[in-house]
């Protein structure tokens, strides 16, 4: 049965609830997720989610900003009608003095010229922007217009990366127990994935599961053909 | 913290028109300078409240 808009509603809510998981990660920073959803006149299901949090050095204090992390969402209901997908989403990491991405990690479900999941930088490299150049690159000093592939649809970064990336790599302050919240989270999101690919793959899930001893019995018909689409895209 | 809530077309719509009003610009001049990576300061942020409010409005893009 296709999704409700109470039950997408509700799929919503515990989505929002996960990225604050995530983003309250950071040691005593002010935290904000909004979600609007599409209202009961509408026929659409869709929502909009927006979480950010503002980020400072360890040793300055929660109003001395360096940065913001930014996290959007845009939500709707997938192919089959039964499950809440991601349309869109883009973590970004924005200085605080010219409110610029400075990084940016997109994901587009219906992506036409990019990787549908890819990470931007905005940077300088003299050697990069020569060799963009020799081959005759439309925008060669605009590091930030190359779109860098990140594992598609299904094993793109979810939020937990990227927070554990800023606070692992980077240096900024996580709070408490960040570890094991981003873990649990970052698991949940594996497995929702893993099912996610299971139903682009049926037959090959199949055959993993038989390896390992267990039964497996094909519906009536056949198992379901493989999303070669979702396998094959960049 | 977390805010929740439903919207209609009518809002989203006058949510837009105030947006590029306070930045004194069309759409159409956002939209060209977001595909060219000539976004500046706060611009950065209405670019995305209006690809949230096209995608809510059941757009193809902002």
């Amino acid at each position: 049965m296709p999704l409700t808009h109470d039950q997408f509603n509700e799929k919503v809510t515990e989505f929002v609830g996960d990225v604050a998981s995530a983003i309250s990660c950071f040691s005593a920073q002010p935290w904000q997720v909004d979600a609007e959803l599409d209202d009961e006149e509408s026929e659409r299901l869709r929502a909009a989610v927006d979480a950010k949090v503002e980020l400072s050095a360890p040793r300055d204090s929660s109003e001395n900003t360096l940065a913001q992390l930014s996290a959007n969402y845009k939500l709707c209901v997938d192919s089959y009608g039964h499950h809440l997908a991601v349309e869109n989403s883009s973590f970004t990491l924005k200085a605080t003095l010219d409110r610029a991405p400075i990084i940016r990690w997109d994901y587009n479900r219906n992506a036409n010229s990019a990787p549908a999941s890819h990470v931007q930088i905005t940077a300088h490299r003299g050697a990069l922007s020569h060799l963009l150049s020799r081959l005759d690159h439309a925008t060669p000093h605009s590091i930030e217009s190359l779109h860098i592939p990140m594992g598609g649809d299904r094993f793109r970064p979810c939020l937990e990366d990227i927070v554990e990336f800023l606070i692992r790599d980077c240096g900024f302050q996580g709070g408490e127990n960040w570890r094991a919240i981003l873990q649990n989270g970052r698991a949940k999101w594996r497995r929702i994935q893993t099912r996610a690919v299971v139903r682009d793959a049926p037959a090959e899930a199949a055959s993993g599961l038989e390896a390992m001893g267990y039964t497996v019995t094909p519906p009536p018909d056949g198992h379901r053909q493989e999303r070669t689409d979702r396998l094959s895209a960049w | 913290m977390i805010k929740i809530g439903t919207v209609s077309d009518t809002e989203l719509r006058e949510r837009r028109a105030s947006i590029l009003g306070k930045l004194n610009v069309s759409q159409e001049d956002l939209r060209q300078r977001a595909a060219n990576y000539a976004l500046v300061g706060d611009e950065h942020e209405a670019w995305e409240q209006l690809e949230s409010i096209a995608f809510l409005l059941g757009e193809t893009s902002a």
